[in-house]
């Protein structure tokens, strides 16, 4: 007996280095299983990327733009004006993919920008808790006006953070940022309060004499308050200032952006699954842009362009669900009103059409989530939604979704999707005067028809999916470099795409991730295709993070190749003590970044992420 | 042979690792009440009746319905009863100072869940740790 438990023990001991270490990987375990986006994402609402909190952390994602550069299909680009975009698989900078963007249950939706990642790209995470990314036509479910691809920020939730933690960061470029949060609970309810303030700094270019920057000043708050089952309540704000780097023009005098988006949000839960939200949104773009040359604005030249607007987006939304064995029914009724205000438009020469312009939109969804059995799941989902502008002429759009979502076998499963949706042309292309185009009012809803499919495999420490999408688009809405305007492509336009992702989980602190995608189109005006590789390490008191994001070369839309590029980064981050963590991170560390131009011939190709090394110091109390 | 049971505990815990949330924290629970080593018979009572429905059956713990049965108490809220001679154990941080007679926490806090045992009220109660939960004991409070 005893020769037996000496043999037990000993066999324990040698797989067991360190008894302590068992039950903190037994606490890491549970940490995992209880992660938040366990219970937040939904499979069918799409072909789902997830972020975790302890991915972020790996990665010391700080701003949204860490993870945007990462999204498979898509490139980070520079805007003109500095501010980002995310560009799709082949499409060109000009065009205003409807992405999606949610903070919790608020959709971030924006009048004055071509969409919310134009700004919310430089939004600080240190409030964010994890990251779902829906591609493949998001769910109907999620309400608001369809896009082609959702991004949702969940917060940290109170209840696990009971601490005050500030995060300090330095860079190689002068840059700063500093970050606080405090979240906890009390008998009635939780509460979430964070803030960040940062200057951030990139390299300079010169012409005409003039300095080129990008550099932006941000400040951001968010705060919540919420009690399970009962309300949500929160306001949101951020602030940026950003140098206009070549603006409208080729080289401004030093002028910047301003721009403001706040919201306030409330949501109330009633017995039996009604849920009511009522949101508010104010959004403030202020332009200063002088030049040294006249800048083509319409027809007209002029050398400045001020501007000033505002928009207001009112939301209100009613919801009922059912769940039972068989099926989980949504169905909900939202209206929104977007409006802007032209405060400022000052252009010699040019008075443009509308100094205002609303749109209401009524919107009817429903979703039915259809358990054929334990292994095949059916989603059906319908929206209609009726837009009445202030000043063109009222439409009624319609989109539907078939999904079919199967676990073949232990290891094989598949998620299978139709879509029929629409793109509503935005008040930024009918009836804003914008800056370098005319306004079409005659544009029509793009017509999308999409046929998507995922394969996984997965066993217990790998997974590989392969995706592929075939989508048509009836008049399309493309830009008209000559006519500088807006119009609907007379022609069907096709595209298809397809990925492949592998997962490796060496065990519950060390993984890998590979990625391969791949577009083809008839033109291509940004990258066709694109590989992400991620390695997420923890040694002792070490995270040591590893990505190296590649695009391929591509032909502008003025014809000239813009080659190829590849951005690593590697982050080090080192646990102190229980308080305190000190974390270094190096981006675009070979600057060999993908680069867009910046003007039509390309004399300025810029990366969206400039080689930079970002030290950090994070305490908690 | 209680490290070897616990060593047992952790183990299989660790071998069927696609445990459910649920029973990885009663897992780490059941590590932490078998690692006070110096209570012979443990006869556990909880604020949180899940928790303690979870502990029925498990080797080497014996629930009990009433808390004034109890010799070990794992509280989720402050309590206004008598805990005198019973070994407090809490789920919330700040039940460490509500309560002084608890003398460790099984939290959340930062987004990750902790465990801390307080050495002063260690040794004012008399709790001696088994080895794997040494590395969780703290000189004080925060």
């Amino acid at each position: 007996m005893k020769k037996t438990l000496f043999t037990l023990s000993l066999l324990l001991a040698s797989q067991l280095s360190s008894k302590e270490l068992i039950l903190d990987d037994l606490l890491k375990e549970y940490e995992q299983s209880e992660s938040l986006y366990t219970k937040t994402k939904k499979e069918s609402a799409g072909f789902l990327i997830v972020y975790s909190r302890e991915d972020l952390e790996k990665m010391q994602a700080y701003t949204l733009q860490d993870i945007l550069k990462t999204i498979r299909l898509h490139t980070l680009q520079v805007r003109n004006n500095g501010a980002f975009s995310l560009t799709r698989v082949a499409t060109g900078r000009m065009a205003m993919p409807p992405l999606k963007l949610y903070i919790d249950d608020y959709e971030v939706n924006s009048v004055l920008q071509s969409n919310t990642l134009d700004m919310y790209a430089n939004l600080n995470l240190y409030f964010v808790d994890h990251i779902e990314i829906y591609q493949g036509g998001s769910s109907i479910a999620f309400g608001n006006e369809p896009g082609s691809m959702v991004i949702r920020l969940y917060s940290k939730d109170p209840s696990r953070e009971n601490s005050t933690s500030f995060q300090f960061s330095v860079d190689s470029e002068s840059s700063g940022d500093m970050s606080a949060l405090t979240a906890g609970k009390t008998e009635n309810f939780s509460y979430l309060a964070s803030i960040d303030v940062a200057q951030v700094d990139y390299d300079t270019y010169e012409r005409n004499n003039q300095t080129l920057s990008r550099d932006y000043r941000r400040y951001q708050t968010h705060l919540s308050l919420t009690k399970e089952k009962d309300f949500d309540f929160a306001i949101d704000a951020i602030t940026t200032t950003t140098d206009i780097l070549s603006g409208l023009g080729t080289a401004p005098k030093g002028n910047d952006i301003l721009k403001t988006y706040g919201y306030i949000y409330g949501a109330k839960y009633f017995a039996k699954n009604w849920k009511a939200a009522l949101s508010y949104g104010r959004e403030k773009s202020k332009i200063d842009n002088e030049d040294v040359s006249p800048i083509g604005i319409g027809s007209t030249h002029s050398p400045y362009f001020y501007a000033n607007i505002d928009s207001d987006i009112y939301k209100a939304i009613l919801e009922y669900k059912i769940v039972n064995n068989k099926h989980d029914f949504l169905t909900g009724v939202q209206y929104q009103q977007k409006s802007f205000h032209l405060h400022q438009y000052d252009v010699q020469g040019y008075t443009p059409a509308l100094d205002k312009d609303s749109v209401d939109i009524y919107m009817l969804y429903l979703e039915e989530l259809y358990n054929l059995n334990k292994n095949n799941l059916l989603t059906f989902s319908g929206k209609v939604d009726y837009y009445q502008p202030e000043h063109f002429k009222d439409s009624t759009e319609y989109s539907l979704r078939l999904g079919f979502i199967s676990l073949l076998s232990k290891e094989w499963s598949t998620k299978i999707f139709a879509i029929r949706r629409y793109v509503y042309p935005t008040m930024l292309q009918t009836s804003i005067t914008p800056p370098i185009y005319k306004p079409n009012p005659n544009l029509e809803s793009a017509l999308i028809d999409l046929y998507a499919g995922e394969v996984q495999y997965k066993t217990g420490t790998n997974t590989v999916v392969l995706g592929y999408a075939y989508k048509e688009i009836e008049n399309a809405l493309s830009f008209n470099q000559i006519k500088k305007q807006y119009f609907n492509l007379p022609e069907q336009k096709h595209f298809n795409r397809w990925y492949i992702r592998a997962e490796h989980h060496f065990d519950l602190d060390n993984k890998i991730i590979m990625e391969y995608y791949k577009g083809y189109a008839d033109t291509y005006f940004s990258p066709g295709s694109g590989v992400l590789i991620q390695s997420f390490n923890h040694y002792g008191k070490f995270n040591i993070y590893n990505e190296l994001v590649y695009r391929s070369s591509y032909q502008t839309s003025t014809n000239f190749e813009v080659d190829a590029g590849y951005d690593y980064t590697l982050s080090l981050g080192y646990t102190y003590n229980k308080q305190t963590n000190i974390k270094l991170k190096g981006e675009n560390l070979f600057d060999k970044a993908s680069l867009t131009p910046i003007d039509p011939q390309g004399t300025l190709l810029i990366p969206a992420t400039q080689r930079r090394v970002i030290a950090t110091l994070e305490y908690t109390f | 042979m209680k490290k070897l049971l616990l060593l047992f505990i952790l183990i299989t815990t660790l071998v069927f690792g696609s445990a459910t949330s649920e029973q990885l924290r009663v897992n780490i629970l059941k590590n932490i009440i078998v690692g006070v080593e110096n209570i012979s018979t443990k006869k556990v009572w909880s604020d949180n009746e899940e928790l303690l429905h979870q502990f029925q059956n498990t080797p080497g713990i014996t629930t009990t319905q009433n808390y004034e049965d109890a010799n070990f108490l794992i509280l989720e809220h402050p309590s206004n009863f008598n805990i005198k001679n019973k070994y407090v154990f809490v789920l919330d941080y700040d039940l460490l100072y509500d309560i002084p007679q608890s003398f460790g926490a099984f939290f959340w806090k930062k987004g990750r869940p902790n465990i801390v045992f307080i050495q002063p009220r260690l040794e004012e109660y008399h709790i001696k740790l088994a080895k794997p939960l040494e590395p969780y004991i703290e000189e004080q409070l925060w």
